[in-house]
């Protein structure tokens, strides 16, 4: 009785969250609340040591993933800075300079730079930032509105493979350290990386059309503020907390902090006190979402891997589990579009919970792990429900739905390499 | 500079390099080029223009059809971000399409006298001189090569020895606008009625209008 329980805790919340009836920030604290009430674990209790929903789950489970919300907090501090000292903008400037007349050679550009950029900060505030100086740039340069959006789409997706702010969530759930998350890095970002380039070609080209517009600024040129470029040597700020987890195993916490340090010795801001601290309280702001978010996978976790709970579900997940390098690669391809809408793989929601699971029930951890950064690389770029295809969406006057349609087969392509190589390599 | 009941208009040397100035590669172009960048463009639009209106008239929306050229009426709002669309050109061998921004038209018709005084449009007017300025781009595509594919490229980037060249895409629109401006016996460039619709949208003061036009003069004398 309680495992049909649980089971229809899970379909209703899943169906609400896909169907958008309820949003992932509400309904993960109440599924933790109702599967362990379910299970038997009492709200409250006068013994110290009983675990309870009030204890364990809700004030337990909002801390659970402090590593992860810690890194995501300097993560988005150091976007801020980066954005602040005008290193932002001058990348997507030289880029349009390296670029120089041709549409291809732009978005191909862009989409690099942008991924270097993505890889230091990302988040929906990045995202606009990068988004409105790229994407007119793009526009103006004959490039259709769904392929500017497009290059933003999927150089945030190559981003946040290398960000190692995104990171922390994967040594809190599934307790890798953060050198064998930047080891496996390659085996998510190549094939993504490859299907990209594959994919801006393929429409920009797609229609050999060539495009002039009369298009004008809404405000004039020379009412342009802050057009001056950083020096050079400060380009590779973005860099730096990246190269010091992969060379020299840092904590990401400290990564990002020596990054926002060298950040302003490299740039030397007018204003630096003013900088750090102003660039701190936009960045909470702009991770507000993903740490409220956070905080609910937390007590997702605590529920369900609490022993009444995980008594309950472990049967189930035990028997999805793949035992063979096939069944690995198969099971995470074929159900990788449940990482849309919400859904049951989406490590911004169930998946971290699903993911610890199927750890506690034998797979090994690293193979849970890249399995879930994997699919995210299709729910990054295809999802409607992300608020950054949201935002590109209205910004380029695009249809979300056909962005969809148009990103899901090739992101399903570079799952299933990106899924064969990991298949081959740690199962 | 043409003198008007209000203000001297602007040149089209001096309107030509407020576009120049908008192209993303503009810090690149050497001082001493900036005049060529400018004065070619509006030089290819202008003869173009006094060949195609002795040859084909000024009827520019028959002249469209005669070409196979289909003209789309586009009724959404042609803003994306801070970029507004007023008119765009889709060229390829099997099809060749204008579309224009209905909301787009309407404005510059009635924002045209800002700057303009005394003048007055009709839609059918704001429409041919966005028409005529597809059309010049229509005629690169198809006979004259993309102007600025014919004039001189910079040096877009340098790193050490290694030099990328590019062309400057804005004087294309130099010579567009050009063109339309001599087919429609136009009293100046219609790149005016972008500004003349950022005043009278607030995003700019007639006064600092008139304060720029000084500052263009000024640069593009000095190059």
């Amino acid at each position: 009785m309680q495992i049909i329980g649980i089971l229809l805790v899970f379909i209703v919340f899943v169906g609400l969250m896909m169907t958008r009836k309820l949003t992932t920030l509400l309904a993960l604290p109440m599924m933790a609340i109702l599967l362990a009430a379910i299970a038997g674990i009492p709200l409250l209790s006068d013994n110290p040591d009983t675990f309870t929903i009030t204890k364990g789950v809700l004030a337990g489970g909002a801390m659970k993933l402090s590593t992860a919300i810690a890194g995501l907090i300097f993560g988005a501090w150091f976007g801020q800075i980066l954005s602040k000292v005008g290193i932002t903008k001058t990348i997507i400037r030289k880029a349009a300079e390296l670029a120089g007349d041709k549409p291809l050679a732009i978005a191909i550009i862009f989409f690099l730079a942008a991924s270097v950029i993505f890889s230091a900060a990302n988040g929906l505030g990045m995202v606009i930032l990068v988004g409105t100086i790229a994407i007119p740039i793009m526009l103006t340069a004959g490039l259709k509105p769904f392929v500017s959006g497009l290059v933003v789409l999927l150089a945030n997706a190559v981003g946040v493979v290398f960000n190692v702010s995104t990171w922390a969530i994967y040594t809190d759930v599934l307790k890798v350290p953060t050198n064998t998350i930047a080891s496996y890095s390659l085996i998510c970002a190549v094939p993504l990386i490859v299907i990209a380039l594959i994919m801006i070609v393929y429409y920009t080209r797609k229609d050999g059309k060539v495009r002039r517009a009369w298009a004008m600024p809404l405000k004039p040129e020379f009412q342009a503020q802050d057009t001056k470029n950083v020096r050079a040597i400060a380009l590779i700020s973005p860099l730096v907390p990246v190269l010091l987890v992969f060379f020299l195993k840092v904590d990401i916490v400290s990564a990002v902090f020596m990054g926002a340090v060298v950040t302003l010795l490299l740039a030397t801001p007018k204003r630096p006190i003013h900088v750090l601290s102003s660039a701190l309280v936009e960045g909470i702001q702009d991770v507000a979402g993903a740490l409220g978010l956070m905080i609910g996978i937390g007590m997702l976790l605590s529920a369900v891997t609490a022993p009444p709970v995980a008594l309950l579900i472990q049967p189930l997940i035990e028997g999805i589990i793949p035992t063979s390098p096939l069944m690995y690669i198969l099971v995470f391809t074929l159900l990788s579009p449940l990482a849309i809408y919400r859904g049951p793989l989406n490590v911004w929601g169930l998946g971290s919970g699903i993911a610890a699971l199927i750890v506690a029930g034998g797979m090994a951890p690293v193979a849970a792990m890249l399995a879930l950064r994997i699919v995210s690389n299709l729910q990054a770029v295809s999802d409607p429900t992300n608020s950054h295809n949201v935002w590109i969406a209205d910004y380029t006057k695009t249809d979300i739905i056909e962005t969809l349609r148009k990103t899901l087969p090739w992101m399903f392509a570079a799952v299933m390499i990106s899924m064969i190589i990991a298949g081959l390599t740690v199962f | 500079m043409m003198k008007t009941a209000a203000r001297t208009l602007p040149s089209d040397a001096v309107l030509g390099y407020a576009e120049l100035k908008s192209d993303l590669l503009f810090h690149r172009i050497p001082h001493s080029k900036r005049r060529y960048y400018v004065e070619r463009p509006l030089a290819i639009g202008r003869e173009q223009a006094t060949s195609f209106k002795s040859r084909y008239g000024t009827d520019v929306g028959a002249i469209c059809r005669d070409r196979g050229i289909s003209v789309n009426l586009n009724e959404r709002q042609g803003t994306i971000g801070q970029i507004r669309f007023r008119a765009q050109i889709e060229l390829s061998a099997k099809e060749r399409a204008i579309t224009l921004y209905k909301s787009s038209m309407e404005e510059l018709r009635q924002c045209a006298g800002v700057l303009l005084p005394g003048r007055s449009f009709t839609l059918k007017e704001i429409t041919d001189i966005h028409l005529a300025h597809e059309l010049f781009h229509d005629l690169e595509f198809t006979e004259l090569g993309y102007t600025n594919k014919r004039l001189d490229d910079i040096s877009s980037l340098s790193l050490g020895p290694l030099r990328i060249r590019a062309s400057v895409t804005r004087t294309s629109e130099i010579a567009a606008h050009a063109f339309s401006r001599y087919l429609l016996d136009l009293p100046c460039l219609p790149n005016l009625l972008d500004y003349a619709y950022m005043i009278h949208s607030g995003t700019l003061t007639a006064a600092e209008f008139w304060r720029q036009t000084e500052v263009w003069s000024g640069e593009l004398e000095n190059s």
